[in-house]
């Protein structure tokens, strides 16, 4: 199971990086023959997603890597690094590029053969939009968050080449009207702006999101439930359970809780609980390992006190 | 006394006394923010004189998993203590949630 979702992530880092190779080189030579600072843009968000692909790649592999004497709790954070890594970087990228942007509003520069920016746009359109579908697919098989920000990161590349191309097919238009021809210059600065705007609020999303489970956040409200079903279930066979905690690192989930058991039972028996509710929550929650540390209870229950046999005793 | 809700917290508690019956009626959400304030009041009111305590969810329109998790701790408390906690009436979404997790029947009469 562990080899096939390692596999699914391998070929998800594969596609991603041939995309990336790919869409670097036409959106490099659109931009020689262009001229355009929203293909510029564009161009620079790939270069990220390429450099990304690489790290990812060997991410991944890093990431399935067993726990060992050094990293108790494996590697999976690794996995939230990429993703912040990819967030603070686009962020930079899209800053950097509303800068330059709004100063060529400020003096508009002239741009050559828009249709071959127009066409260049369509096939990264299909590139992006195709290694998402592919991409997500892989995410939602292996549960990777990292390979899911990949995901996110194509999709939100197809929509942003979908932008330019449109920026051009408007470019061509106003440059062929006398009414609108002076204001053509300031659609590729206008589109740079845009695009840049659109790239920060995923973005800022993801680095968001990923600095949290740095910081060891809880698993989400589903697995939560997932949680309490078994504990709901054999209610009857514990005192007390307490300290209930989660963390997510990776595509991996640790979940460790107190239960209280009546210090009659044997040890035996106690561990058998200890397991039944380990096992039923790892069976609910994919990729999560479980710890249930069990404890005497106080006799300090009202049956105890009125000398009547223990509820949780059969 | 229960203190003042925290800061964030969506939840409001109105109390009927009847011999040693405590009727709590809930408004508002249990979530993450409320919990607490939830967890001390049904505290408060299992280390009290009440035999029996009856919940009202009727209007509580939601219950997140800290929400349950209370459940199940006043639900232990109860049986520590040997009281009674029941639900009387809850939001159809309430029931929803509350029968996924399967801890419905440790809180009804039968």
């Amino acid at each position: 199971m562990v080899a096939k979702r390692e596999q699914y992530m391998i070929r998800a880092t594969l596609v991603s990086l041939f995309c990336n190779i790919a869409l670097v080189v036409i959106k490099s030579a659109a931009l020689v023959a262009v001229n355009s600072l929203a293909i510029a843009v564009d161009l620079g968000i790939s270069f990220v997603g390429l450099t990304v692909s690489i790290i990812l790649y060997y991410s991944v592999k890093l990431a399935n890597k067993p726990a060992d004497i050094f990293h108790n709790f494996g590697y999976g954070k690794v996995e939230h690094v990429c993703e912040a890594l990819e967030a603070v970087v686009l962020i930079g990228i899209a800053i950097a590029m509303s800068f330059t942007a709004a100063s060529h509003l400020l003096s508009p520069r002239h741009i050559d053969l828009p249709w071959i920016g127009f066409f260049s746009s369509l096939i990264n359109v299909t590139i992006n939009f195709g290694g998402a579908y592919y991409i997500f697919k892989m995410a939602k098989k292996s549960g990777s968050p990292a390979i899911r920000a990949e995901g996110i990161h194509y999709r939100m590349e197809g929509y942003i080449s979908s932008i330019v191309g449109v920026s051009f097919v408007l470019f061509m238009l106003f440059r062929n009207s006398a009414a609108l021809a002076p204001l053509a210059p300031y659609i590729d600065p206008a589109t740079a702006i845009l695009v840049s705007i659109i790239l920060v609020v995923p973005s800022y999303k993801l680095a968001r999101s990923s600095f949290f489970n740095l910081l060891d956040a809880s698993v989400e409200e589903d697995s939560q439930m997932e949680i309490l079903k078994p504990l709901t279930k054999h209610i009857n066979e514990y005192c007390e359970f307490k300290n209930l905690r989660t963390r997510v690192s990776g595509r991996k989930k640790f979940i460790d809780f107190k239960v209280t058991v009546p210090e009659e039972i044997p040890f035996i028996r106690g561990h058998e609980i200890a397991t039944l509710l380990e096992k039923e929550i790892m069976q609910a929650i994919p990729n999560c390992e479980v710890a249930v540390m069990m404890e005497p209870c106080k006799r300090d229950c009202e049956a105890i006190k009125d000398n009547k046999p223990c509820p949780y005793l059969y | 006394m229960h203190k003042q809700p925290r800061p964030g917290s969506h939840i409001a508690f109105s109390e009927k006394t009847k011999g040693t019956t405590c009727l709590l009626e809930l408004e508002g959400k249990i979530d993450d923010m409320s919990s607490e304030d939830v967890e001390e009041k049904m505290e408060q009111l299992l280390s009290g004189e009440f035999k029996k305590i009856v919940l009202d969810l009727s209007r509580v329109e939601y219950i997140s998993s800290a929400g349950i998790r209370v459940l199940i701790i006043a639900y232990k408390k109860s049986i520590k203590s040997e009281k009674k906690v029941l639900i009387e009436q809850m939001s159809g979404r309430v029931r929803a949630i509350l029968e996924t997790v399967g801890i419905l029947p440790l809180f009804s009469a039968k």
